[in-house]
């Protein structure tokens, strides 16, 4: 079991998604930076959706009331485990009574507390995450506060190797950030979405060669973008229509709005791309005043980017395995 | 019958002991029982690797390294990371003392039980370290 001891508001316990509702108007929610959630999940032997602790604000703070192994990835927050400070990407036993802090990242947005077990909260519609705009799922439907006591789930007798395992952080094991420009620029990838050839050539122009930047009216609901308006040559009369995490609509303003975890399940404004789904924890940490650039790509090199995650993803639950394994000899 | 150790033998334990960088050694033979006890007078404590893989002396994620030759370092402390394919294995200190040197580059490949560092050990008295 662990304990709340300090939150800011807005960190929950979010899993990948709750999927298969959509068609009643249920969105997905679900961990923002997927790749991390998992990575942590896999370091400790859960399955990669395994439910965890998303942290976006801090200082946090966790007491464990019993001996677990854990790990935290995603956003560097100097974690501390007893005053002792933890690397990045990394998972370790923590034993009953020590105290784990979190300070604010340096550079990314969000963090992850994984439990060998995982956080075991209710399941609604199939899925533990806290949809915090509506309020149900996670802890009691909302956001985490002090004082709160998680259960972790049955396999949390699990046991790190002494010192710990950590994984190369995605950044640097894949090829997405290399294709980020200059600065603090992150370089998305991006398939055109259904009314993109309704834009005239300059907003096209201007949506595929601009930098766009990340308004601070930007939650797990979805991210403002701020740039050059994109504008129609005269309104479109469209239907409300499904939408996914990742869906960039242009609404009148001509300031689009990239659609996240937390989205509306259906939207009216004209869709302009989507963001590719193994992209999409990128955006999980970019902050308010990052700067993105669109890259078009085909469904087929979307597919390949998803192969290239995949196959992160089970090196690190392979080799996490072996280690384990050996330690336990 | 075995012969009692002689003092030549107990020299020799001790040499081997030392060199291997224990603290203490007991020894039990019929009749005898002989407790070695060696005084951390200080020393170089070599921190070897525990697997083969590639040495970082820093995380990718930030920009300092784990240690600097010259800083303080505690027994459990990581010194270093040992990557394997996408994972990562702590180089733990071992012994506590000041870092006198690493003796790998950041990046190169290593095999299992290289020498990776240099501490240079303390005297530990009642009252703790020297400093």
């Amino acid at each position: 079991m662990i304990e709340i001891v300090q939150t800011p508001p807005l960190n929950s316990v979010q899993d990948l998604g709750r999927y298969g509702a959509r068609h009643y108007g249920v969105g997905t929610s679900g961990a923002m930076d997927d790749v991390a959630l998992s990575t942590g999940n896999l370091l400790l032997g859960n399955p990669a959706g395994a439910a965890g602790i998303e942290i976006q604000m801090f200082p946090f703070q966790v007491k464990f009331r019993s001996d677990v192994a854990m790990a935290i990835t995603g956003a560097d927050c100097r974690a501390e485990l007893d005053g002792t400070l933890l690397p990045p990407w990394w998972s370790t036993n923590a034993r009953a009574g020590q105290s784990l802090v979190l300070q604010a990242p340096a550079t990314g947005a969000r963090s992850y507390l994984t439990i060998a077990g995982g956080v075991d909260v209710p399941v609604v519609l199939g899925s533990r995450s806290t949809c915090l705009r509506i309020g149900y799922g996670g802890h009691r439907g909302r956001a985490l506060e002090a004082g709160d006591r998680l259960v972790c789930g049955p396999d949390s007798q699990a046991r790190q190797p002494q010192g710990g395992i950590g994984a190369e952080p995605p950044e640097a094991a894949l090829a997405a950030a290399a294709a980020d420009g200059a600065g603090d620029e992150t370089v998305l990838r991006v398939v055109p979405a259904a009314e993109h050839d309704a834009f005239p050539a300059p907003s096209r122009c201007a949506f595929w060669q601009e930098a766009w930047t990340v308004s601070a009216q930007s939650n797990r609901m979805g991210f403002r973008l701020m740039g050059t308006p994109l504008h129609l040559d005269q309104p479109l009369e469209i239907r409300s229509s499904g939408i996914v995490p990742g869906i960039v609509q242009v609404p009148p303003s001509g300031q689009p709005i990239i659609q996240l975890r937390d989205a509306n399940s259906a939207g009216g404004y004209p869709k302009i791309g989507v963001v590719i789904d193994a992209d999409l924890w990128r955006l999980g940490q970019a902050r308010p005043g990052a700067k993105l650039r669109f890259v078009s790509v085909t469904q087929q090199q979307a597919a390949e980017v998803q192969r290239e995650t995949e196959a992160y993803l089970s090196q690190v639950a392979e080799l996490a395995r072996l280690c384990r394994r050996e330690a336990r000899r | 019958m075995r012969e009692p150790l002689s003092l030549d033998d107990i020299r020799g334990i001790a040499t081997w002991a030392r060199a291997a960088g224990l603290g203490e050694i007991e020894l039990e033979q019929p009749g005898i029982r002989l407790r070695l006890v060696f005084p951390a007078t200080g020393g170089l404590h070599l921190v070897r690797s525990p697997i083969a893989g590639r040495f970082l002396d820093r995380h990718p994620a930030r920009p300092d390294p784990f240690a600097r030759p010259g800083d303080r370092i505690g027994t459990r402390d990581v010194i270093g990371l040992i990557q394997v394919e996408r994972l990562y294995r702590p180089v733990i200190a071992g012994r506590a003392g000041v870092l006198a040197r690493l003796l790998v580059e950041t990046g190169s490949s290593i095999a299992a039980d290289t020498p990776l560092a240099e501490i240079t050990t303390e005297t530990e008295g009642r009252h703790g370290t020297r400093s």
